[in-house]
């Protein structure tokens, strides 16, 4: 008990670390402690180029990270719990291929459209209806069955999600070469974007979504040992499904709809921090979120470091996160899960 | 004395047209050890989730604790009765002590925040159920025994004045079979009224006190009452649609149950 307290602080430093690193690592290493200086002295615009970087293009991008990976690893916990199935992601449930359709539509039927709706553009407006309409259709195949097994919707998502998958093809087939390079990049998801406004946009969709699902923390606990026996405790198992499912979706929605389909976090950090933590959610979510949006930082540093130029950063969590997952599952075997 | 559970006239169905118990009036009195038995699918486990609340009879009243079931909120609900199922596959690794915390959930608030009191409580819930050298041990470790153990001693954590059992048993050998009854039998108190289902009649008729016999097409009870004026050869045969022959344990003197083998068939 003594040691796994201290291991989890041990993961909060690491990752505390990890943030800070992605402040000071980019194409240009940066000194923290000259821009402390200049900010404590007050250095003039002319004179703080080491400030300039880190407010106006360092920090974004950070925050931005962290609250993307932190909703996906959450969303990833709630979903896992809810549907107690390890595999069970917003990933997995089609909601990120979803969204790229969406984006794809947008981009080669509603090409020069110039929409703006409250700091979302057409492309990312589309991208959030469709992870809406994907999280709908498993939402109402849940309710109207008489009774429909978490498995069985586990994979209607990941039908949906193939399905998309092939609409996402035949919009290719479709599309201009030029269109074809814009929809490329937003497939490989990205937290480059620059100046404050998609974070305050992210900030304002994750944080209510985060704490709505928190608060669940001790109702996915009982979730653990069945729907049933929950039930039998005073778990309305019901309304957890309900808000696990619209808030999630809301959530993911948001995020992959700013920076593009992000594979894997919701996978593997869950699993990860469990194998620290715990099962129990009061810790397990909270720290998901942290080491999720670690996960996203470490990913960005690598993106930018790993070659000249910007590596799209969904390239480098698959490539990060898949050989750790497949290190965990030799390691664990998920033999607790059998049951599921 | 009140009963704890009072269940008058509920008809059932899962699905509209096919109903599983019709008009069904069942009764758990604190003190007592209620066994409900019958053939398989005749609906006893349906009975008991009606009885614990957790899921709405069509028509008819439920009343938990002198208050309309539909009154109850689920947590409310939950603080008085406590309700076992027949399929519990847990699919996280888990400490059996904080397993049985688990069973505080009615009791503490959104948080999960547990007070020393809870602690004591799951504490006492381990002792009872002579499952305090487990505490440490992983509960997806345990052996089929042990584990039912410990659920009871999770479910004695809500700290329930009913306690509803599903095939407690059914995947336990004879001796451990014996083991959870005697223990049943010893949970029961003045203010504990405990129903559990099974299809093993012997068993009933040797530790409960009061028996409720559903039958396959009766749709409800066949007969209620105590063991030796329930387990008689109609009314099981009644219940089961097969002959059955009852005659008296050897060494407990109480009802034991066989059945006819169907008549060999000539090929
Ligand atoms: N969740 C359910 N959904 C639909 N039908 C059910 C469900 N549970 C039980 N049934 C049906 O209700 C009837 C009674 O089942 P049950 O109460 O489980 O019987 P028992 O516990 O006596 O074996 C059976 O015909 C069964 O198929
Ligand atoms: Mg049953």
């Amino acid at each position: 008990m003594k040691s796994r307290v201290m291991i989890t602080a041990a993961s909060v430093v690491v990752c505390l670390l990890l943030i800070l690193a992605s402040i000071a690592i980019g194409t240009e290493s940066i000194d923290l402690r000259a821009a402390f200086d200049q900010w404590r002295t007050g250095a003039t615009k002319g004179n703080a180029s080491e400030l300039n970087i880190i407010v106006n293009l360092r920090l974004p991008r950070t925050l931005l990270a962290l609250l993307a990976g932190g909703g996906l690893a959450l969303a990833g916990c709630a979903f896992q719990a809810l549907l107690r199935n390890p595999l069970a992601t917003p990933y997995t449930l089609g909601i990120d291929s979803f969204a790229a359709l969406g984006a794809y539509m947008a981009t080669v039927f509603g090409a020069g459209t110039a929409m703006n709706l409250a700091g979302f553009s057409l492309v990312q407006v589309a991208a959030f209806l469709f992870a809406a309409f994907d999280v709908l259709i498993i939402y109402a195949m849940a309710t109207r069955a008489r009774r429909m097994s978490p498995l069985v919707l586990l994979l209607a998502g990941v039908t949906l999600g193939l399905l998309a998958n092939s609409g996402i093809l035949f919009l290719r087939y479709l599309a201009k070469p030029e269109q074809l390079i814009n929809m490329d990049r937003w497939l490989m998801g990205g937290v480059d974007l620059i100046g404050y406004e998609p974070v305050l946009t992210l900030l304002i969709g994750v944080t209510p979504c985060a704490i709505i699902l928190l608060m669940q923390a001790s109702r996915y606990d009982q979730l653990g040992f069945g729907e049933e026996l929950a039930a039998g405790r005073g778990v309305d198992v019901r309304r957890l499904q309900v808000t696990t499912f619209l808030v999630c979706s809301i959530m993911t929605g948001v995020i992959v709809s700013k920076v593009g389909p992000i594979g894997f976090v919701g996978l593997v950090v869950p699993h990860a921090v469990r194998t620290i933590t715990g099962s129990r959610h009061r810790v397990l979510m909270p720290m998901s979120m942290v080491a999720g949006g670690a996960f996203l930082c470490l990913c960005d540093i690598i993106a930018r470091k790993a070659m000249t130029g910007e590596t799209p950063i969904g390239i480098i969590t698959s490539i990060v996160g898949a050989p750790f997952f497949l290190y965990l599952l030799v390691r664990r075997r998920f033999a607790d899960w059998d049951n599921a | 004395m009140n009963p704890l559970i009072e269940m008058s006239g509920c008809s059932f169905a899962y699905e509209p047209g096919k109903t599983v118990l019709e008009r069904v009036s069942a009764r758990l009195a604190p003190g007592e050890l209620l066994g409900i038995v019958g053939p398989n699918g005749c609906g006893k486990s349906t009975l008991l989730r009606l009885l614990a609340g957790v899921l709405r009879p069509i028509s008819g009243h439920v009343r938990i604790a002198d208050k309309e079931a539909a009154s109850l909120s689920q947590l409310q609900r939950a603080r008085t009765v406590g309700f076992l199922p027949q399929t519990v596959n847990p699919i996280f690794a888990m400490r059996v002590l904080d397993a049985v915390c688990l069973g505080r959930f009615p009791h503490v608030g959104a948080f999960g925040t547990l007070s020393p009191h809870d602690r004591a409580v799951a504490d006492r819930c381990l002792t009872e159920t002579e499952t305090e050298s487990l505490r440490d041990r992983d509960f997806l470790s345990l052996s089929g025994g042990e584990r039912q153990r410990v659920l009871l001693a999770s479910v004695l954590a809500q700290e329930p004045r009913a306690l509803l059992l599903d095939e407690p048993t059914s995947s336990l050998d004879v001796h451990h079979q014996i083991e959870i009854f005697a223990l049943l039998r010893d949970l029961r108190s003045a203010e504990r009224g405990i129903a559990v289902v099974t299809h093993d009649i012997n068993l009933a008729g040797r530790f409960c006190d009061r028996i409720v016999l559903l039958g396959q097409s009766a749709r409800g009870v066949v007969a209620e009452g105590s063991p030796v004026d329930v387990l008689t050869e109609p009314l099981l045969s009644k219940a089961y649609g097969a002959q059955i022959r009852v005659c008296q344990h050897p060494l407990t003197g109480t009802p034991l149950i066989t059945v006819d083998a169907p008549a060999e068939s000539k090929r």
